[in-house]
Parts: C-alpha cells; structure tokens; sequence
C-alpha cells in the first residue's frame, strides 16, 4: 500500500512539473511572439522614417541642385567681384 | 440510520446515471468541438485561410523612382522628388458644396469642378496632382477636419537647372512618363519598375510587419549620364541669346560637339523653355529645334562643293575657278555674287563665298559624283542622334537634279537639313574625315552600379572624305576669318579659327519663293585647342535677324564669343600666352617628344621666392607656363598629363631645387 502511494506521488510530481513547463513554454511563446508584433512596429517605423528622410534627402538635392547651377553660380561670383577667365588665365595662390 | 440496501442500491444507481449523464455531455461537447475543428480546419480550410490572410495582410505598389539624368560635370539635370496629391472619398463626403468652395481658392480649380468631382458615390478622385508645399501646409488642417480628403504622395519630376537645356530634357506627364527630349528617348532606362509589398497588419489595421524589401536598386530607374556639360550649356545660351536680342532675330540655335566622337558639349535654343512649368509655355517651345526642323544650309553647306572637287581629283586646291566678275547664267537662271570676282583659286571660292564658284565647280564635278560625297557626309538620311523626331536631310535622287538644281545645291539651297546633321558633318572634316554619330548620352548605369549601355567612345572607322581633303579644307576655312574674308569677326586672338558662314533666304511657302527680308545667318567652325585634344565644333544660328542678314555679322560675333568662354573654361592656353613661355628648344612640341623620351629640359629661372602650385592633372605645357620664371633644372618622364611632381604642392622654391614631373596618359 505504501509502496503503491509512493508510486503515485512521483507521478503527480512529475505532472505537475510537465504542467509548469507546459504553461512555462506558454508564457515564454507569448513573450516571444509580443516581442516580434512589438519588433514589427518598430521596424515598420524605422521604414518609414527612412523613406521620409530619404524623401527629404532627394528634395534638397534638388535645391542644392537648383543652387549649383551655373547661371546662379555666375551671378553670385559677379556679386563677389569676380571676373570670367581668360583662355590660358591661372592665379596661383599663396 | 441505516440506509436499507435497497437504497443504497438506487443511489449507486443514480450516481452512475448523473456520471454517464455527465459524461455523455462532455464526450458529446467535444465530439461537437472536434467535428467543428474538423469542418473548419479541413474541410473549410482554404476558404478560412484565405480569409485570414485578407484581414491580416495586404499588398502595396511600390512604383519606384525615375532615374535621373545627370550633365557631364557630374551636375543634376533632371531629378525625381516626392510630391503631394489630394484626393477624395466622395462617398464619404458630407457637404460637398462647402468642401469645394473652401478648395478653390487653394487649389486654383473652380469650384464647380470640384464640386462636381465630391458628388455621387465614387470610392476615389484626385482633387489635384502635384500640391507646392504651400498649398500642402494650408490643406492639412482640411485632411484633419474634412472625412475623405486625404493626401496621395506621387513622383515629382523636377528640372534643377530651370530653362537650362529645356528642350534637350523635354518633360514627363503627370505620371512621371517621358514625353518630350531625352526623358521620352530614354523612358525605358529612366522609368521606375514597380512592385508588391507584402504587409500584415493588426487588429487596428496597422501595419505590424512588412516582407522582406527587394533589392530596391533593381527596380529604380537608371541614370542617364548626358555629354551636355552644363557650364558650357550655360555660357552658350547666354551668347545665343545675346546674338538673338541684339540682332533684333525671332530665335536661334546653338551647338558645341565634340569632333572625335560627335558627344554634344552644348545645345542651346533661343526662345528657352522652363520644362518645370511646361504649360505655361506655347507648345512650340518645347520642339528642339535643332534636332526637329529641317532648315537649308546656304553657304555654309559650299565646304562639301569643295570636298567633292578635291576627291574627284578633278580640282586642286591651288586650281583657279572664272568667278564671271559677279554674274553667271545657268539655263535660264542667273547666279549673282555677292561681291564681284574674276579668278579666284579653290581656297578662295570658300573665303569669298562665291556662289558662281561652287555652281562652276560642281558643273564639272558632276551630279553623280557630288552626290556620292554628300552620301558619305550623312546628307540625305538621319543622322542618328538619340533624340526623338530626327527627320532624314531631305536631299531628291542626284538623276533628278536639272542644272539649275546641281548650281543651287551647290551653294546650299535645294536641301534641307537640320543643324545636328550639318555639325556632324563639319565634325567629319574637323577630325580628319572621320564620320561622327551625333549623340547626348554617353552612358546608362543602373542602380546596383552595372552600365547597361554606353555609346562607344572610339572614332568611327568610316571615313567622310580622306585627310588630306580635310586638311586642305581645314586651312581654307581658316581663311574665311581673315580680314577681307566673310567673318573677320569670328576671329579670335591667339587661336587659330577654322569656320564658315551661312545667309540662306527662307522659302515662303505662301509665295512659293525665297524671301528677301527672311534669313537663316549662321556660322560654324571651330578653334585649334591644345595637343591632345579634339575639336568642338561650334555652330551659331539667328533666325530672321532684323539688323543685318550676313551670317559674318549676325552669328560670327556670338561664335567668337563662344570660343573665346570655351577656351577659358576647357583651359585652352593661347599661342600668345605660349610664345611668351620662351622655350629655349623652340619648336612647340619638344615638351612632348622630351616627355616620351624621359627628358631634360633647363629653363632661364629667376631666384624669386614662391611656393609650388600643384600641376597634378595639367599639362607639362602648362607647367612649364608657370616655372618658367626659375633657373631650374625640370625633368620629365612619361607622357600625357603630370601624376606626381617634386617638389611637393605648398613647398618653398628655394634656389638649387629641381623641378621634376612624371607624366601619364591614364589621365
């Protein structure tokens, strides 16, 4: 009789411990998976942060661009006093 | 108490009746849950599946981004930005007729359209495409406040450089598609692909993860890398320009290319047009002139008389042609020049412009022969050039020519050409008889880096005319500028000027004749640049200028003007400049035949302090230019342009150092 109660207490120790790992393993999933959706979010919001700075990136390469072009660039430098090589014309500074 | 037998009997029975009770339900329950799960997982599986993956996940177009397209400097020319689009729900618009009188004065629509567009029950409608950032700024507080307004953001095709190279670039619709110039020539490299973006999304509807982003550089347009230099483009526009306005002229053409390999430097046009703001501009405006309208050459066009002369071998350069002092009749026609000549030799029927010299030159050539030549200059089929509506020159079968014809075409009337076909034609003669396919892009490299087309650098191995022709002719041409030829005024100090002018009356259509207040004037030709170099050819052209009609006049001064910019922008040195460098070996080439040797050359040097420049990318020619003020010793190896130097850049020349410079053609 003892020996069959001893038998069964191991048996309920053992389920109760595959219990613990079963919701164990449950709660690690959960964990897992909020992790990943919470990753997603942040992931997605990375993406779109970067396509807006990329956005932004493009737009003012294309003011750098209008800025840079020659007529604009020749205006200024007239402003500042400068003056059109002449063919063969080299200045070497100090 | 002692419950009877019996009793305890029918509770046992009871009991076992409540369990099998209990059991029964519970055995049915999950019978009940299993078949379900079975209905749903197996049989119903497809459907609750896709269904799933409806409410779960969605699909996004992605249209990726046009290619740009870029100058030769490395400098933006057509870039593509995103832009804001406000459309509406009109099915979940509330009140349409104070939405849209709201709108209008933003969006500059009337707000009868629009209030037309927000009624009915359609799901989508643009309101407006392409919102400047003002009219975004005012419109968000109405996306807030407004149910189904909404922004849409859109490709924005924009032209950094305004009117700069207008009708080259030409334009794309609304929907980023090449319409006009190189945008419609090279839609299918600058056009973005598309593709679908796998996205899953929460409860919310909001985006929890997207698949994995395809290589993103596979599907962007391809950059198209122009000749157009924009420097160039700039300072040539601004001389066409000049020539226009102060000729009192209705436009103008101008080109620069490069003689080796027909790379177009330079294609100006006069009125410009700004493809930023394509509607505001007459539709006219957009058309490239220079490339779409046939015009007939005038004199200019007398070269290829000439040409057809010395490759018959009938003529030599030195041959005398009987000018008839001014006046000469073919049929019933009588051929007039404009100044009176008796005996003029071959060069100088090119000099004077003779008009009766080419009519007697080509008499004796031959219509079948003088045919063959302009076939082999490309006259009479298109030139090829990479940009849309080329026309083929217009030249009628030589059998067909009656004398009269043979004697106009002699001096450029009786064929229509446009002007990229006669500069590739003077680029032939300019680079030693060698054909040129005139083109504006020299490259396409795709996004990951791999250049899917290239137009081939090398000259082409189909000859025009031989080279001896091309020298004779080369050194006529440098006779025009002289001061009793056509266009002293072409002439440049300290350059060596080959070119030719045109005065072609245009043909009135409504009077069937050639006009007598209508001219095309135009010159064409080009400098000597240092060894090594190629050729540009230079091309001016006023359409009906008002102050004069001659071409010497009209277009030569702009030609001037062009070169004399070029020349200082491509860092051209000046035989004046050069002769004042007193190189002691004298001839101008010693420093490259030193240079290919390894050589030594001692220079007269002063003893001023001074620092080193840095001449890494220049010439030795140029170099020599600057040290030539020092008693110093300069060694040379290697030929091309100088890699390396002693002394460093920024040392201080000290009396004693030597100059020594490595040179490589790799660069």
């Amino acid at each position: 009789m003892a020996a069959k109660k001893g038998h069964q207490s191991q048996w309920g120790w053992l389920n109760s411990c595959l219990l613990l790992v079963m919701v164990g393993m449950i709660f690690y999933c959960s964990w897992i998976n909020n992790k990943i959706v919470a990753r997603g979010y942040q992931l997605n919001d990375l993406r779109e942060e970067e396509k807006h700075l990329i956005e932004e990136q493009d737009k003012l390469q294309a003011e750098l661009a209008t800025l840079k072009r020659p007529q604009n660039l020749a205006r200024l430098a007239r402003l500042l006093g400068l003056k059109e090589p002449r063919p063969g014309h080299k200045m070497v500074l100090p | 108490m002692k419950r009877t037998r019996r009793e305890s009997k029918n509770e046992r029975r009871r009991l076992r009746l409540r369990i099998g009770l209990v059991a029964g339900v519970v055995v049915f329950s999950l019978v009940a849950v299993v078949a379900r799960a079975y209905f749903l997982q197996i049989v119903k599986h497809e459907y609750y599946l896709a269904r799933q993956q409806r409410q779960r996940s969605s699909s996004l177009l992605i249209n990726c981004e046009r290619g740009q397209i870029l100058a030769a400097d490395g400098g933006a020319l057509a870039v593509s930005i995103k832009g804001n689009s406000l459309y509406a729900e009109p099915r979940r618009i509330e009140d349409e007729k104070r939405i849209a009188k709201g709108l209008a004065p933003i969006l500059k629509v009337k707000a009868s359209t629009l209030e037309r567009r927000l009624s009915g029950e359609r799901g989508f409608v643009w309101l407006k495409r392409s919102l400047t950032p003002a009219q975004v700024e005012i419109l968000k507080p109405w996306c807030k406040r407004e149910q189904g307004l909404a922004f849409l953001k859109e490709d924005r095709r924009v032209y950094p450089n305004r009117e700069l190279a207008g009708q080259v670039l030409g334009f794309t619709n609304i929907d980023c598609q090449g319409q006009e110039g190189l945008e419609r020539h090279y839609e299918k490299y600058l056009q973005g692909r598309q593709f679908y973006l796998e996205l899953e999304h929460d409860a919310r509807r909001q985006v929890v993860e997207s698949s994995q982003y395809p290589e993103i550089d596979y599907y962007k347009g391809k950059t198209v890398y122009s000749t157009i230099d924009r420097h160039l483009q700039a300072l040539t526009e601004q001389e066409l320009e000049a020539a226009v306005t102060e000729n009192r002229g209705k436009g103008g053409i101008a080109l620069v290319m490069n003689s080796d390999d027909g790379a177009i430097l330079a294609m100006a046009q006069y009125p410009r047009f700004n493809p930023n703001s394509k509607r505001k501009n007459n539709p006219a405006m957009w058309r490239n002139r220079a490339v779409a309208d046939l015009l007939e050459p005038g004199s200019t066009f007398k070269v290829f008389t000439l040409i057809a002369a010395l490759e018959s071998g009938l003529f030599k350069i030195d041959d005398f042609v009987d000018c008839e002092e001014g006046s000469y009749k073919v049929g019933r026609r009588t051929i007039h020049d404009t100044h009176e000549h008796s005996l003029l030799r071959l060069d100088e029927v090119l000099k004077y412009s003779s008009n009766i010299g080419c009519s007697k030159i080509v008499e004796r050539v031959g219509a079948e022969r003088f045919d063959a030549v302009l076939k082999n200059f490309g006259f009479g089929s298109r030139s090829g050039i990479d940009f849309p509506h080329e026309p083929s020159s217009r030249l009628r079968p030589w059998r067909e020519w009656r004398p009269i014809d043979l004697s106009n075409l002699a001096f450029g009337q009786g064929i229509a050409l446009t002007s990229v076909q006669l500069v590739a034609a003077y680029a032939a003669l300019a680079n030693g008889g060698y054909r040129v396919t005139p083109h504006l892009v020299s490259k396409v490299v795709s996004g990951a880096g791999w250049t899917v087309y290239e137009h081939p650098a090398k000259k082409s191995a189909q000859r025009a005319c031989s080279a001896v022709v091309a020298q004779q002719i080369d050194q006529a041409l440098a006779l025009v500028v002289e001061d009793d030829g056509t266009a002293p005024q072409a002439r440049i100090p300290g350059f060596r000027v080959a070119g030719k002018t045109g005065t072609a009356q245009k043909f009135d259509s409504t009077k069937k004749s050639y006009s007598h207040s209508d001219y095309w004037s135009s010159f064409i030709g080009y400098i000597d640049p240092p060894a090594g170099q190629s050729r540009k050819v230079v091309y001016v052209m006023v359409d009906e200028p008002r102050s004069s009609i001659y071409g010497g006049v009209v277009a030569a001064p702009a030609f001037q003007r062009i070169n004399r910019r070029l020349a200082g922008y491509l860092n051209y040195t000046s035989e004046a400049e050069f002769a004042n460098l007193e190189m002691p070996l004298g001839e101008e080439n010693t420093d490259h035949m030193m240079a290919e040797h390894g050589g030594e050359i001692v220079e007269n040097l002063t003893q001023t302090a001074r620092v080193m420049p840095d001449f890494r990318g220049q010439t030795i020619r140029e170099a020599l230019a600057l040290v030539g003020g020092y008693r110093r010793s300069v060694k040379i190896s290697g030929q091309g342009r100088i890699i390396s130097q002693k002394p460093l850049p920024g040392t201080m020349l000290e009396p004693g150092l030597d100059f020594v410079f490595r040179l490589s053609s790799e660069i």
